[in-house]
């Protein structure tokens, strides 16, 4: 299927909120999907094959997990956005976390986090480095799923072009859909009474 | 002499901005502006239609750089099926702006897409579907006497305004259509919704040949063709619901673009030392034109009726406020401030709108600020402390200690939306759905909660800290930091009141539009008419730009 951003962004937002997320990180979690598609960083695919990994309404992360790394995986979710909110604290940094989970994703949150933002981060993960900044990306090998992941200030490199519109598999959209599904109220008659229009003659 | 502008305290409570009135900044006579000052043609290059079978039509505007068309299928419509809900799945007409001039094959694609709306795909070389239903009051009077060589009434026309209604105009890439971010520089889809006013201008040409057409089919011999000065009185209707009211609360630093440039102009405007006697006449004729156009405006709603007979007596009375004036220094911030004491909200509105009409000059350069590329919004910053985002909340959102959220009232309401075709939906939290489908549209509830939240947090540390500890406010911190930003971009009350009226949202949007005859259906939508009173294609080049308020008799 061809996809518009607009399009891509309200259903990933969607689907988020139908897997638990509240509205806030789901919004941002469509930004970033949008993100990482634009340079073709497999960013949908890569949720729908983490989703059962996720846990919107586990803990967040701690602050000696965020800053010190973890013995277990990191969701790329929560790290993303602790990242990204954090960015700010920390004019220079340089993080290390042993494993994060849905590196496409990560990338896309840091990348929504830069945005407007006159900074580069350099994110290298096994043998692939990801520079990300304010609607740039450098891109040197592919970006994996899953990773150790090394991140810091950084200048840009290998620049790659945006793309405007997306082709997602069917099956993966489907899924997406069904996800999305869950945020819609059952039609009832009762329901149907509360729309704009229920009960009159709407002609004229 | 600079003038402040009215404050987001002021000018956008509920109440108010369901009194806005069109304005020069409304994104249709931007538009007309446009076509007229890049003398922008039109040619209709294709109308295949049978009497009884539909068929389609193609309309192209040709610009200086571009040429856009109006793909139409018109089709037979059973009655029953006429519906301008959401939840209908058949139209009199349906159309799509395609990008250029479409072959052949493109027609044919789009002929298997266009019709089923919602459920086609679209291309990127669509910019916006639509689709219209026939005004059951007005159609077929009009298709009648002009088959039998007469032509309807004046109280026939302006009795429904338009011929035919739309009940969407979607863009910005719904359905597959074509992303705003691709088309936004082109100079002609600078400021907002230009494709979208464009499909309905060229739409309400379309009404005027298709219902000349069906009087020509019914008796070739005595058809005429509908007279000019009727036909401008008509517009194309719009019924508008719920679905609308959502992009209020979803994109605050839009409507600020909107609100802070006609808060700018109308400073400006006040801010003028002296009017001359020519401008002031100019805003007398004006108001004397609208108030014989709003003779015409009927609502069957008993408060919007209301308001439209106090707004003509309070018209009366502005006009006899500035015959009286003994100087005509600060004429217009006097006629406002005269009016914040004497008359009613919407004569307020509408004078604010009308005083900028002799200043092309100092106005219609806002309209150049009134888009936002939504990418360069940025999200939130943590770095800012919880003690300066309680004061941001202090700053921005005094108002929400006004509010008794204990009160089941304060929180009757959820939106949500249906199932059945998305429609959008707002019910009783109590009775008709549950929080898990409510829709991120209690911006007030939900900052409150984030007050309450971080009222309990160090106030030394960052919002990045807070959110590592309670994401669940990340929608109200995001929101927060845009609204101090850009403060007319929040809503001042509580949209899941128990007497909340969607309506008011409704029409705050729709003045933007360039919208008139505001006819409220129930508090949930209403009907509007866009381009009445408008030239039609081909007769800008004379036109009056000064066409929306009526007549000029």
């Amino acid at each position: 299927m061809n996809i518009s951003a607009s399009e891509l962004k309200a259903q990933i937002t969607k689907a988020s909120r139908g897997l638990g997320y509240d509205w806030g990180r789901a919004n941002y979690i469509g930004e970033a999907v949008v993100y990482s598609e634009r340079f073709q960083i497999p960013a949908v695919e890569t949720l729908v094959t983490i989703a059962d990994q996720l846990d919107p309404r586990g803990p967040s992360l701690d602050r000696i997990n965020f800053f010190h790394g973890s013995r277990d995986p990191l969701d790329c979710i929560s790290l993303g956005l602790g990242l990204m909110d954090h960015l700010p604290l920390i004019p220079s940094c340089s993080l290390h976390y042993r494993l994060v989970t849905g590196v496409p994703l990560l990338v896309g949150l840091l990348g929504y986090g830069l945005r407007a933002r006159d900074r580069v981060i350099r994110l290298d993960v096994l043998d692939c480095t990801i520079s990300i900044g304010a609607g740039l990306i450098g891109l040197n090998g592919n970006v994996p799923a899953v990773g150790a992941c090394h991140i810091f200030d950084g200048p840009h490199e290998q620049l790659k072009y945006p793309i405007s519109r997306f082709d997602i598999d069917d099956s993966i959209w489907l899924q997406l859909e069904q996800w999305s599904s869950r945020i819609y109220a059952p039609a009832t008659e009762a329901s149907r009474l509360s729309g704009a229009g229920a009960g009159l003659n709407d002609n004229d | 002499m600079a003038m402040l502008k009215r404050q987001p305290s002021e000018v956008m409570c509920l109440d108010r901005l369901g009194s806005l009135h069109a304005s020069r900044l409304s994104f249709l006579r931007i538009l007309l502006r446009r076509i007229k000052a890049e003398s922008w043609h039109f040619e209709r290059t294709s109308f295949v239609l049978a009497p009884t079978l539909g068929g389609h039509a193609v309309y192209t505007a040709f610009t200086p750089n571009n040429a856009y068309s109006l793909v139409v299928f018109a089709h037979q419509l059973d009655p029953q099926n006429r519906s301008d809900r959401v939840i209908a799945n058949a139209w009199d007409a349906t159309f799509t702006l395609f990008d250029g001039v479409p072959s052949a094959s493109d027609v044919e694609r789009l002929r298997a897409n266009v019709p089923c709306q919602e459920t086609g795909r679209l291309k990127a070389t669509e910019l916006t579907l639509s689709r219209a239903n026939k005004s059951v009051r007005l159609w077929d009077v009009v298709v009648d006497c002009l088959s039998e060589g007469r032509q309807p009434s004046v109280d026939e026309i302006d009795a429904a305004g338009y011929l035919m209604r739309t009940t969407a105009v979607y863009g910005s890439g719904k359905f597959g259509a074509c992303d705003r971010e691709v088309i936004a520089d082109r100079r002609e889809f600078a400021e907002p919704f230009q494709a979208e006013m464009l499909t309905v201008f060229l739409i309400r040409q379309f009404a005027r040949d298709w219902v000349e057409y069906e009087a020509s089919c019914k008796r070739p011999d005595t058809a005429v063709q509908l007279d000019d000065a009727l036909a401008q009185r008509l517009g194309i209707g719009n019924s508008t619901g719920l679905g609308m009211a959502p992009f209020l609360m979803n994109h605050p630093v839009l409507i600020d673009h909107w609100m802070n440039a006609r808060e700018e102009a109308i400073a400006r405007v006040q801010g003028l030392i002296n009017a001359s006697s020519d401008e002031i006449l100019l805003v007398k004729r004006l108001i004397s034109r609208a108030r014989s156009d709003f003779k015409t405006w009927t609502s069957q709603d008993p408060k919007q009726a209301d308001r439209i007979s106090h707004l003509i007596n309070d018209l009366d009375q502005s006009v006899s406020w500035l015959e009286s004036r003994k100087s005509s220094e600060s004429v217009w911030r006097n006629l406002l401030t005269y009016a914040r004491g004497s008359l009613g909200l919407e004569a307020q509105e509408f004078l604010a709108s009308v005083i900028l009409e002799p200043y092309s000059s100092l106005v219609d350069e806002l309209g150049a600020t009134m888009s936002v590329e939504e990418s360069e919004i940025p999200p939130v910053n943590g770095a800012i402390s919880v003690s300066d985002t309680l004061e941001q909340i202090h700053r921005h959102y005094d108002w929400l200690q006004h509010i008794s959220w204990q009160q089941n009232e304060a929180t009757a309401l959820l939106w949500y939306v249906s199932e059945e075709k998305l429609e959008p939906r707002l019910g009783r939290r109590d009775k008709d759905a549950s929080e898990a489908y409510e829709q991120p549209l209690a911006p007030a509830r939900d900052m409150q909660a984030y007050r309450d939240a971080l009222i309990q947090f160090d106030p030394l540390q960052s919002v990045a800290e807070f959110l590592l500890k309670e994401p669940l406010h990340r929608l109200s911190a995001t929101r927060l930091q845009w609204i101090d930003r850009y403060p007319y971009g929040e809503i001042r009350g509580n949209t899941i009141d128990a007497g909340l009226r969607p309506i008011d949202l409704l029409r705050c949007k729709l003045s933007f539009f360039g919208a008139t005859r505001f006819d409220p259906r129930s508090d949930r939508w209403l009907r509007i008419s866009l381009f009445r009173n408008a030239p039609y294609l081909g007769q800008l080049t004379d036109a009056d730009q000064y066409w929306i308020y009526g007549p000029d008799q």
